[in-house]
């Protein structure tokens, strides 16, 4: 059963059409970019992912459930970071987290365990209107987090935060999935950022899904450069043999590993010989999302 | 686990203590002055004629009533328009997507408001009336009196349903406010001029029965304007409690199947 799947959705606003057939899956435990500028539908999709919209047409599955027919269960499994959220300005913290952790069946413990997490514990008696963008972003974080959900929706969460809030909240993003690792999905237009924590992406553009797949699938279908993160004993001894390698942009040597950037097209093949040559195992860190981006729209254009 | 309604009516109701408690001190302030002054000994009228005077009631007519729930029952009114606009306000501004990221069904998240703004005021309302009238005049709640105080509870639910379905269709606190205090304040005055001109031009002598459309909105008016020809509190309930129920379950099927929070 996958993450969140659309299949031929429709969704209209007015004579509008937001979403035009978006057929779309996306895997569990995976980190996934929803890519695309402004007024793509990426919004439309992650509400219509949780039940706030209600589709014209088709059908979208969150974990097994409908979100706009079996509302609270799919409520039940996800946590959702909305873009420009806004909170009841007169309520203490601590005041929010329990009611919403109440509804999920929770308590008390709850509100700790995300504050921790958050870093937002010296928080919980102040007032929401007191809070910096950045702690507001990071009592978005807070709530998405309460009850331990199967798939987390952070749509922008990194808009109209300073550069290093941002960064921040980016860390805190890239930290969440491997310790508590659930599936995120995350919505974006600033694809640098997504460049570090995504390994599956979904470009939308004008409300029809350009393609998806996992970052490295996509890599070779589009022939993009991409960056492996390859595992060996001896990173010099292979870094010295794969450095001859034609398709090898560049190496970058750590303590077990090695970074390396392939030619666009190629990183199978790299993958390939450094297996060859020894390494133990080799994961693609990223794919230029820049640059995949680019060859996306130029081929659905 | 509490049921999620009550979860998060009592949230809205904690959000809106402050609120809320000046509403019932001042209800409460109110109806103890003037239910004061109808203690049996105090419950006097004043006469010019033959001779300046007053008369003593041994105990005060039931319409002795009617200023207390005038002034208080307005004051409920207008608290539980602006509760209502508080939906508006949410759905507005956005907070209740907030809330509906979260394990609430959309029916629950407003049937929590219907309890916050129209239950629970008309909750407030009744016992602030109630509790003064059984230590100071007890008889006062038999007959007519009680009657009275249903009707009065009847239509300002009519208008709490109304405003929170002006809120949930159009998600704006003004709009829900204006149609709030048109429906409760100025409708009134507009439907009697309309009555007085049907029967003007229509030189027929009004009764309690052919102005009873009035009821349908304004059970509470109508029986205050028409008692005197012999208007009947259960007939005026009777007219208006389909139209209050038809406007919830209106709210609730609209909320169930077409509710979209942006």
């Amino acid at each position: 059963m996958d993450a969140l799947s659309f299949k031929e959705v429709y969704k209209r606003f007015g004579a509008t059409y937001a979403l035009h057939g978006v057929t779309f899956t996306i895997p569990r435990k995976v980190v996934a970019g929803l890519l695309g500028p402004n007024g793509a539908g990426k919004t439309t999709s992650i509400k219509l992912a949780v039940g706030l919209l209600k589709r014209n047409k088709g059908e979208v599955e969150v974990l097994g459930f409908d979100p706009w027919r079996e509302e609270v269960k799919a409520r039940m499994k996800i946590g959702v970071l909305h873009e420009k959220p806004v909170y009841p300005p007169d309520v203490k913290v601590s005041t929010l987290l329990l009611h919403l952790a109440k509804l999920r069946g929770s308590d008390w413990r709850e509100v700790k365990r995300v504050v921790g997490i958050t870093g937002l514990k010296e928080y919980l008696n102040i007032k929401v209107k007191a809070l910096s963008r950045g702690y507001l972003q990071r009592l978005g974080l807070a709530q998405a987090l309460l009850g331990d959900p199967e798939l987390l929706l952070l749509d922008e969460p990194t808009a109209n935060l300073d550069p290093i809030a941002r960064m921040e909240i980016l860390e805190l993003i890239k930290n969440l999935q491997k310790e508590l690792n659930v599936t995120v999905i995350i919505s974006s237009h600033i694809l640098p950022e997504l460049q570090r924590v995504c390994n599956y992406a979904v470009f939308i553009g004008a409300g029809r899904i350009l393609d998806y797949g996992s970052m490295g699938d996509l890599a070779s279908r589009y022939g993009v450069g991409a960056i492996l993160k390859i595992y060996t004993v001896n990173p010099r001894l292979l870094a010295s043999s794969l450095v001859q390698e034609e398709y090898v942009e560049a190496v970058e040597i750590h303590d077990s590993f090695l970074k390396v950037r392939t030619r666009p097209g190629h990183w199978r093949y790299v993958e390939k010989k450094a297996l060859e040559l020894g390494a133990e195992r080799v994961e693609l860190s990223t794919a230029k999302l820049e640059e995949m981006y680019k060859a996306v729209v130029k081929y659905a254009a | 686990m509490r049921p999620r309604i009550l979860l998060h009516s009592s949230y809205i109701l904690g959000r809106l203590s402050k609120e809320l408690a000046a509403a019932m001190a001042g209800l409460a302030i109110i109806q103890v002055i003037f239910l004061s002054m109808m203690a049996p000994r105090m419950a006097i009228r004043v006469t010019l004629y033959p001779q300046p005077g007053y008369v003593a009631y041994p105990q005060p007519p039931p319409m002795m009533l009617a200023p207390v729930l005038g002034i208080t029952g307005f004051l409920y009114a207008m608290l539980t328009v602006a509760m209502g606009a508080q939906m508006g306000l949410e759905l507005e501004r956005g907070d209740s997507a907030l809330y509906l990221s979260h394990p609430i069904s959309r029916l629950s998240y407003v049937a929590s408001w219907i309890i916050a703004s129209i239950f629970i005021p008309s909750l407030m309302f009744f016992f602030s009336l109630i509790i003064p009238i059984l230590i100071l005049e007890p008889h006062l709640l038999l007959g007519v009196g009680g009657g009275e105080i249903a009707l009065i509870l009847l239509q300002v639910s009519t208008s709490g349903s109304i405003v929170l379905l002006t809120a949930a269709l159009f998600k704006k606190r003004s709009l829900a406010l204006a149609v709030g205090i048109f429906e409760y304040l100025m409708a009134p005055i507009l439907l009697t001029l309309i009555a007085a001109i049907i029967t003007f031009t229509t030189h027929t002598t009004p009764s309690a029965g052919n102005m009873l459309w009035i009821a349908l909105l304004y059970p509470y008016n109508y029986y205050m304007m028409f008692g005197y020809l012999g208007a009947n509190w259960m007939g005026a309930a009777i007219v208006n409690m389909p139209v209050f129920s038809m406007l919830t379950a209106l709210l609730l099927a609209y909320t169930r199947w077409g509710f979209e929070v942006k």
